[in-house]
């Protein structure tokens, strides 16, 4: 963390780092720098991290499917249309209506999602999930590329945020929606008996005594509230979500008591790590992290289904 | 004292109609299987036993009260179900899976008690599994991976137990071996014992009763040797055979036909 309060186009001292934070000087323009973005940016990275990650756990367990990710829920392409939508229409002009619009949208697709997997006789069926996910997803990509294709000057900010980024942005513009991952962070960790329960299986939780509509109901609210805050901090950030998960549970446990703070840490951890990367590569330029996880993560992803294959073979 | 009864039942999937207006009872601290051709609505009527399944008309009593109004967990206490075929979570350990039986008695406050670890210890010992505790689940044999489920529905620590074809996909031997464990649990331990199973001469054995689900209903209920009759076979899976005792058991044995052969 502290040597991401150090990176940067600008690469500042640790000792300015320090004593930004001991003896602020408002003259310092280190001082400035480390408290005023760079300050958030490390935090943003940590938050959202370790957001992804925990929402990718929910994910896996919710559908029982090892390959989901909380983009399943429609939740990156239903943020993306809101923004397009909205800057189309209105002109954005604070950041904090861009947040709010983003949280939006993914919230809206997420639920949608959550409706259609719920309709129809019967429970709920994972599956259902899964295909109303990739519907809306389908959707929603759509409506947005019309849109763009219809108006173009929104192109710009808008490819960015695709892209997924850790832009410095104020803490004070940014913290209601951290906040609200914190809390839902915690709220997860909490769950972690309940859902290795939901893990065993439909019948296997309800025999158990698993009061399953409600779990499951929480759980989608989690991973709404969890991948819908990051993807309006961050943009699109692939990968962590789905790959993180598999890392923890291969290196520690799949007991989600261990798994999920397991996995918020390496989330968190990994997430840092890929932005300091970005800062740097092409100094003094940015690349978006969301590029860097999708490199660190493909390889990974690969290796992953070839040894599952080898093993099922 | 019956464990379950059944008032007025009527289950059904989507539109079909699969058990009619039935009045049924399972008597407590007796082993009772659940025969019929495929498609005949046991394991529907099972699941609805264990609260899986919503009636669309008619109650389900567990110990007295209607299973739909009791709280999940008070249910989960008193009766444990196995499904068929359960799939387990990829790398999940032998011992974790049977853990998981303990859910019904732990809260938010109450995390792990030294109960809980008695009865997982004591559920591994009895069904052979103590040994293979730290192995995951995926790596077992058919009959090994069967007996740490049914490890699991013990660490519930119900008084009842219901399973559903707890013999699918096992050679006679393991099946063997599941049937023994579970008259066993059943004559040490009182347990009511609910299962599903195929192979009739395995259910006349070890059932103290015997339940014939057919159109939809309860066609016959009783002791196997009362019940298991050439005509019921006839009747119930539409097979000509003939129905001599058990030379070491006394047990009803049918010897089925094939279409050749009548006499």
């Amino acid at each position: 963390m502290l040597l991401s309060l150090m990176t940067g186009a600008r690469w500042i001292p640790l000792s300015d780092v320090i004593t930004a934070f001991i003896q602020p000087d408002t003259m310092n323009i280190n001082h400035i720098l480390v408290s005023s973005t760079r300050l958030s940016r490390t935090l943003m990275a940590v938050v959202v991290g370790a957001s992804l990650a925990v929402a990718g756990v929910l994910m896996q367990a919710l559908t029982r499917n090892p390959l989901a990710s909380p983009g399943l829920f429609g939740i990156n392409a239903g943020a993306a249309f809101f923004i397009i939508l909205f800057s189309t229409l209105f002109t954005l002009t604070s950041l904090q209506a861009w947040l709010g619009c983003a949280f939006l949208g993914a919230a809206l697709a997420g639920s949608l999602v959550w409706l259609i997997g719920n309709m129809g006789q019967g429970r709920m069926n994972p599956l259902r999930i899964v295909l109303a996910g990739a519907a809306m997803t389908a959707l929603f990509s759509a409506f947005s590329q019309a849109l763009l294709v219809v108006s173009q000057e929104g192109l710009d900010t808008v490819l960015f945020w695709l892209a997924g980024s850790l832009t410095e942005r104020s803490l004070a513009l940014v913290w209601p929606l951290m906040l609200l991952s914190v809390l839902a962070l915690a709220l997860a960790l909490l769950c972690a008996r309940q859902v290795n329960v939901l893990n065993a299986g439909e019948e296997i939780a309800i025999g158990l005594g698993q009061r399953l509509g409600l779990i499951r109901l929480l759980l989608g609210i989690l991973i709404i509230v969890l991948a819908g805050s990051a993807v309006a901090l961050a943009g699109s950030i692939g990968f962590i979500g789905l790959i993180v998960p598999h890392m923890v549970r291969k290196g520690l446990a799949i007991d989600h008591r261990w798994l999920l703070p397991g996995v918020a840490l390496a989330g968190a951890t990994l997430l840092l790590l890929a932005d300091l990367v970005s800062r740097v590569v092409i100094l003094p330029q940015e690349v978006p992290v969301g590029v860097m996880t999708a490199l660190l993560g493909a390889p990974f992803f690969i290796l992953l289904a070839r040894r599952r294959g080898v093993r099922y073979a | 004292m019956n464990a379950i009864t059944s008032q007025d039942l009527t289950l059904s999937y989507q539109d079909s109609v699969i058990i009619d207006q039935l009045d049924v009872s399972v008597p407590k601290g007796k082993v009772t299987v659940l025969i019929g051709g495929n498609g005949s609505g046991k394991s529907t009527l099972l699941k609805s036993f264990a609260r899986l399944l919503k009636p669309q008309q008619g109650i389900v009593l567990l110990n007295g009260a209607d299973i739909q109004r009791k709280a999940t967990a008070t249910v989960a206490r008193e009766l444990a179900i196995l499904p068929q075929t359960p799939v387990a979570p990829e790398g999940i350990s032998v011992r974790q899976l049977v853990a998981l039986g303990r859910y019904p008695y732990q809260s938010w406050l109450q995390q792990w008690s030294d109960e809980d670890e008695a009865m997982v210890n004591r559920a591994l010992a009895c069904t052979g599994t103590l040994e293979l505790a730290d192995r995951p689940v995926d790596a077992l044999s058919g009959g090994q991976r069967q007996r740490a489920w049914i490890a699991m529905t013990l660490a519930q620590g119900t008084e009842t137990v219901v399973l559903d074809e707890p013999t699918t996909f096992l050679d006679l031997a393991h099946q063997m071996e599941v049937l023994e464990l579970l008259r066993e649990l059943n004559q040490k331990e009182q347990k009511t014992i609910i299962m599903v199973l195929h192979d009739l001469n395995l259910a006349c054995r070890y059932a103290d009763q015997i339940l014939v689900v057919h159109e939809q209903t309860v066609y016959a209920q009783g002791v196997p040797k009362d019940i298991l009759t050439e005509d019921l076979v006839k009747t119930v899976f539409d097979l000509n055979c003939r129905i001599i005792p058990d030379p070491f058991f006394d047990t009803p044995l049918c010897i089925p036909f094939g279409r050749e052969r009548t006499e």
